[in-house]
C-alpha cells in the first residue's frame, strides 16, 4: 500500500504544505509571536524534511528530537492550547489539499503522539 | 573506493560516505551544523557528478539549476567535482571616477571595473579598503554599463562609508570581492509583475532591477516602492529619472513622516507593499533595507500570499 506521502502526493505536495500551513501559524495570534525571531527558511526547509519523514516519505530527518526541539518554547509558555493550533492548521492545510479524512487524521494522531515530548512532560 | 575533487585537489573516500564526512575527513574545512539537510550550512556547488534529489532538497530552483548541494546528502562517487558554493576569489580593483551627494546622507558612486567584472544588477561587491576593512554594496548598474554604481550612505562614524562618501579621492582603487547573491532577475519571466521594494538605499539593487526588466524589454507592470524616512530623505538617481518615462515603471514614493512626497504617500512601507502584492499578486518580489524593515516586510508578503520561492530579501546587517 502507498505511504501516506504518496497519497498525499509526495515532495510537491509536502513543499505547498509546508508553506500555507506557515502563512496560517503566523496569521494566527495564538502562535505567530513564537516564530519573531525564526529564520522561517530554515524553518521550512526542517519542517519539509520532518514531515516527509513521519508521512513515510525518505527519511532525511536527523535534526533534533522533539522534546530538545521545542524546550525553549516551553520555557517561553509553550502548552497544550498550541498544539492544538498546529494540529489545526495542519489538518485544515491537508483538507484544502484534498486530502482523505482518513489521512487526515492520521496525521493529527502521528502529532498528538509526540504531544507530551513537545511539551517536556 | 571513489574520488571526487575538491577545486583541483583529488579526494579518496569509502562508498557510501557523505561529501561532507569525505572533505573533513580529508582536512578541508568547509562549514557545517545539522548535517541532516536542514540548516544548509554546508552548500557547495557541484559542476560535474551524480546529484541525487536528496541532496538538493529544501534547495531553491535557481540553486538546484546552479548544481548546488548539501555536501552532508551528497554521497562522493568517481567523477563528481565540487566546488565552494559561493565565488570567493578577489575580483580586482575598481577605480572610483565620480561621486554624487543627492543627500547629506547618500554617496552615488561609479566605479571603472576591473577586466572581467561584471556584476548583474541586485549582485553584491565586497568592497576591501586597504586596511583589509571590508563591506558589501548591492549593484545599481547593469552588466552593460561602463561603470558600476553603488549607494552609499553616510553611517555616523562609519569607517567604511566615511571613506566612500567623504575621504577617498576620485582615482582611489579599492580592491572587491564577488559578485555574490542570487537578488537578480529570472530568464525568461518578461511577463511576470515585479514587485520592488527599496528602502533608503537599499534604492540601489531595486533600481538596477527596473533598469534590468526595462533592458530586457519587460512586458508586465514592474512597481517600485522608494521608501524613506521624509520628502528630503527620498533621492533620485539619473538613471531613476530616465527610467520614470518608462510605461511598465509604477515608482511609488512612500515617506513615514510627512509632507508627502510627489507622486508619492505618507504611511507605513509594508502597508504600501500589501496594497501593491494585490494589485499583481503573481509578482516575483525583491526586498533590501535596514534587517528589521526588511524582515517585516518578508513577513507580511509571505502572509499575504507571496511564495517564499519568489520572495527575494537583501537585509542589512548593521555594522559601523
Amino acid at each position: 500500500m502507498a505511504s501516506l506521502y504518496e497519497r498525499l502526493g509526495g515532495e510537491a505536495a509536502v513543499n505547498v504544505a509546508v508553506e500555507r500551513f506557515y502563512r496560517r501559524m503566523l496569521s494566527d495570534e495564538r502562535v505567530a509571536d513564537y516564530f519573531d525571531s525564526v529564520d522561517m527558511d530554515r524553518q521550512m526547509a526542517k519542517q519539509r524534511a520532518f514531515l516527509t519523514m513521519v508521512f513515510g516519505g525518505p527519511a532525511n530527518y536527523s535534526g533534533k528530537d522533539m522534546r530538545t526541539a521545542h524546550a525553549h518554547l516551553v520555557s517561553r509558555g509553550l502548552n497544550d492550547g498550541h498544539v492544538d493550533a498546529v494540529i489545526e492548521h495542519l489538518g485544515g492545510v491537508l483538507k484544502e489539499l484534498g486530502a482523505a479524512d482518513a489521512d487526515i487524521a492520521e496525521v493529527a494522531a502521528i502529532a498528538n503522539s509526540v504531544r507530551d515530548h513537545v511539551l517536556s512532560r | 573506493m571513489p574520488t571526487f575533487h575538491w577545486e583541483d585537489r583529488a579526494i579518496e573516500a569509502p562508498a557510501g560516505m557523505s561529501a561532507l564526512e569525505a572533505l573533513l575527513a580529508a582536512g578541508v574545512l568547509i562549514p557545517s551544523a545539522c548535517r541532516a539537510g536542514a540548516c544548509q550550512s554546508c552548500l557547495v556547488r557541484a559542476s560535474a557528478g551524480t546529484v541525487p534529489p536528496a541532496a538538493q532538497l529544501g534547495l531553491k530552483d535557481d540553486q538546484r539549476a546552479r548544481g548546488e548541494a548539501l555536501a552532508c546528502r551528497l554521497p562522493v562517487s568517481d567523477g563528481l567535482q565540487l566546488t565552494p558554493a559561493g565565488p570567493s576569489a578577489l575580483a580586482g580593483e575598481l577605480v572610483l571616477q565620480r561621486r554624487l551627494r543627492p543627500t547629506p546622507t547618500v554617496a552615488v558612486l561609479y566605479f571603472s571595473p576591473p577586466p572581467g567584472l561584471r556584476p548583474l544588477a541586485g549582485q553584491l561587491l565586497h568592497l576591501i579598503r586597504e586596511d583589509g576593512l571590508s563591506r558589501p554594496y548591492s549593484v545599481a548598474s547593469l552588466p552593460e554599463d561602463e561603470h558600476i554604481e553603488l549607494h552609499v550612505r553616510q553611517v555616523p562614524n562609519g569607517q567604511m562609508s566615511t571613506t566612500l562618501c567623504d575621504t577617498a579621492p576620485i582615482g582611489a582603487r579599492l580592491k572587491a570581492r564577488g559578485p555574490f547573491g542570487d537578488c537578480t532577475l529570472r530568464d525568461g519571466e518578461q511577463d511576470r509583475p515585479l514587485l520592488l521594494v527599496g528602502v533608503g538605499t537599499g534604492l540601489a539593487p531595486m533600481l538596477g532591477l527596473a533598469r534590468d526588466a526595462h533592458h530586457r524589454g519587460w512586458r508586465a507592470p514592474v512597481t517600485l516602492i522608494q521608501a524613506g524616512l521624509n520628502a528630503e530623505a527620498l533621492y533620485t538617481p539619473e538613471t531613476l529619472s530616465r527610467l520614470s518615462a518608462w510605461p511598465m515603471l509604477r515608482w511609488r514614493p512612500v515617506v513615514l513622516q510627512g509632507p508627502a512626497p510627489e507622486g508619492g504617500e505618507v504611511g507605513d512601507v509594508v502597508e504600501a507593499a500589501k496594497r501593491a502584492l494585490a494589485e499583481t499578486p503573481e509578482a516575483r518580489v525583491y526586498l533590501c533595507g535596514d534587517a528589521p524593515v526588511v524582515n517585516r516586510l518578508r513577513r507580511a508578503l509571505f502572509i499575504a500570499g507571496a511564495s517564499l520561492s519568489a520572495l527575494h530579501a537583501d537585509p542589512f546587517t548593521p555594522t559601523t
